[in-house]
């Protein structure tokens, strides 16, 4: 039996939800964006209108977030996912920017899969505006794959009043790559005697699965469509880049996906747990980078533990303000999921890489070289006593404190500290 | 068009029907808005209590969040959007 898929890819979904909750913002330049709040104390939306003593987007926005996502009126503008809000800004001081909301998208999204839950019981739910159907055991209920795939764009349009574009293929990654050939509200199909002749004439980087990185290292042999590279001598992309990626690149060119559905390269065994922060303004102070990097190590080893994953490597980054990154790690002397081992290698690292008083824009965590939690990973060291079991007690305690009552309802003193810490650096030394 | 934060107490008229809620008309400053669409809804936890937001238009083109705290049984108007 010849296999469909469909994938489902909803078109500008955070800023679809607040258009569609909000009439007013239809057919306007929508932003939506993380990090410091460039909203202002109140949460409140701002523009240019209306902050008045705004001198310039940096005055406006001591933020320095990234944009999630926007509306395509926004895209007109050259604004897209991930670019500096304050950028976003300068193109287009009279969008409207909102900071979002993620019960809001988190719940529009449980409507559409569950819409399309009904189609299939094969739904992979991909992230939270992306899904992947099986759908060749369907037809007799449903009628082919164009007929499921047309029935699901309306009914979530009508019934939710959302924007979906959809992809047909003989495999996960051509449906996918089918939904981004029609956006927005599209509906393409990719059949597996086309395929090649469709993809060849792409770029390499529209490949799911090919960053920009890889990109430019493909541009450098001279390869640019995805048609160049399944024609590409295998010998010399395996010199290159070894037996496993250069048959992988070759047959993602060739729109081979396999059973692929996730991005190519990616497991969903985590290789690593990490978060960093960017700050508001740079930080030079001792006290208020330790009392983040406590922050962002709770962060981490909650994740860890969530996930029941041991780490044997930190890793630091530090970020200057002229972008320059530092990444120095350490392996941990025992794999561990606790605040105390990973915080006193983070720690160490900084002290080791940073000298006291210099500005960091950004400082980031991260865990690696991940097991999965055992008794032999558990191990405890024999000076430790009982403390161990005692911080596991605790961090357990926390953590169900934090999963019913929200993240901040309880933290290290340090923590909570934090944000005073940052004023009074802020109050010392005014940037 | 601006965001006000509100946080007032309102009451409301709300239907209830085939397991879903949606608020009709709501009494705000002693002026009663009638809800003329729900444009959408969600729902957010707080420990125990979980609340229903909507997002709904009345009179006008303003828009107005709605949400109603299921453990106090209390209406909140949690923030409007001013158009205009």
């Amino acid at each position: 039996m010849e296999r469909s898929y469909l994938h489902v890819d909803m078109d500008a979904f955070f800023a679809a939800v607040e258009q569609r909750d909000n009439p007013a913002l239809r057919g306007r330049a929508v932003v939506i964006g993380g990090g410091p709040p460039p909203w202002g104390k109140e949460g409140r939306q701002l523009s240019a209108r209306s902050c008045e003593d705004a001198q310039s987007p940096e005055a406006a926005f001591s933020g320095r977030g990234i944009v999630t996502t926007c509306s395509y009126e926004a895209r007109a503008y050259g604004i897209h996912s991930g670019m500096p809000i304050a950028e976003a800004w300068r193109r287009c001081p009279d969008a409207v920017y909102l900071p979002g909301s993620r019960g809001k998208y988190g719940a529009a999204s449980d409507q559409v899969m569950a819409i399309l839950g009904q189609y299939t019981p094969d739904l992979d739910v991909l992230s939270v505006d992306e899904a992947s159907l099986e759908v060749s055991r369907c037809s007799l209920l449903f009628g082919g794959p164009w007929e499921i795939a047309r029935t699901a764009q309306a009914r979530v349009m009508s019934e939710l009043g959302l924007s979906c574009s959809i992809g047909i293929g003989p495999n996960p990654l051509l449906a996918k790559m089918a939904s981004k050939l029609r956006k927005p509200a599209g509906l393409f199909e990719i059949p597996a005697d086309q395929a090649q002749q469709i993809l060849a004439s792409l770029d390499v980087q529209a490949m799911h699965g090919i960053g920009e990185s890889t990109a430019g290292k493909l541009r450098e042999l001279g390869i640019h469509t995805l048609g160049q590279l399944a024609d590409f001598p295998t010998a010399i992309l395996v010199r290159r880049y070894g037996p496993v990626l250069a048959g992988n690149l070759q047959r993602l060119a060739r729109g081979e996906g396999g059973r692929v559905t996730r991005p190519f390269g990616y497991s969903r065994e985590e290789k690593s747990v990490g978060h960093s922060r960017t700050f508001g303004r740079d930080l030079k102070s001792r006290l208020a980078l330790e009392a983040e990097l406590l922050d962002l190590t709770e962060r981490v080893c909650r994740r860890l533990r969530e996930a029941r994953l041991a780490a044997r490597q930190l890793t630091l980054q530090l970020r200057s303000p002229d972008f320059q990154n530092r990444f120095r790690q350490q392996p941990l002397h025992r794999p561990s999921q606790r605040e105390s081992d990973l915080y006193a290698a983070a720690r160490h690292l900084l002290h080791e890489n940073w000298r006291e008083g210099e500005p960091l824009r950004l400082i980031g965590v991260s865990a690696g070289r991940l097991s999965p939690l055992s008794s032999q990973t558990e191990q405890l060291g024999l000076l430790d006593g009982g403390r161990p079991e005692k911080e596991t007690r605790l961090n357990q305690t926390l953590d169900e404190l934090k999963d019913w009552w929200g993240r901040d309802v309880i933290s290290r003193c340090q923590v909570v500290m934090r944000k005073e810490l940052r004023l009074v650096t802020l109050e010392e030394n005014p940037a | 068009m601006r965001y006000e934060e509100i946080g007032d107490p309102i009451e409301v008229i709300t239907l209830f029907r085939n397991g879903t809620m949606s608020p009709l008309r709501f009494r705000w400053k002693n002026h009663v808005y009638k809800v003329s669409r729900v444009n959408g809804g969600w729902v957010s936890d707080e420990g125990y209590n979980r609340r229903k937001h909507f997002a709904v238009c009345a009179e006008g083109p303003d828009v107005y969040e709605l949400c109603y705290a299921i453990e106090s049984q209390h209406w909140e108007l949690t923030r409007v959007c001013l158009v205009g």
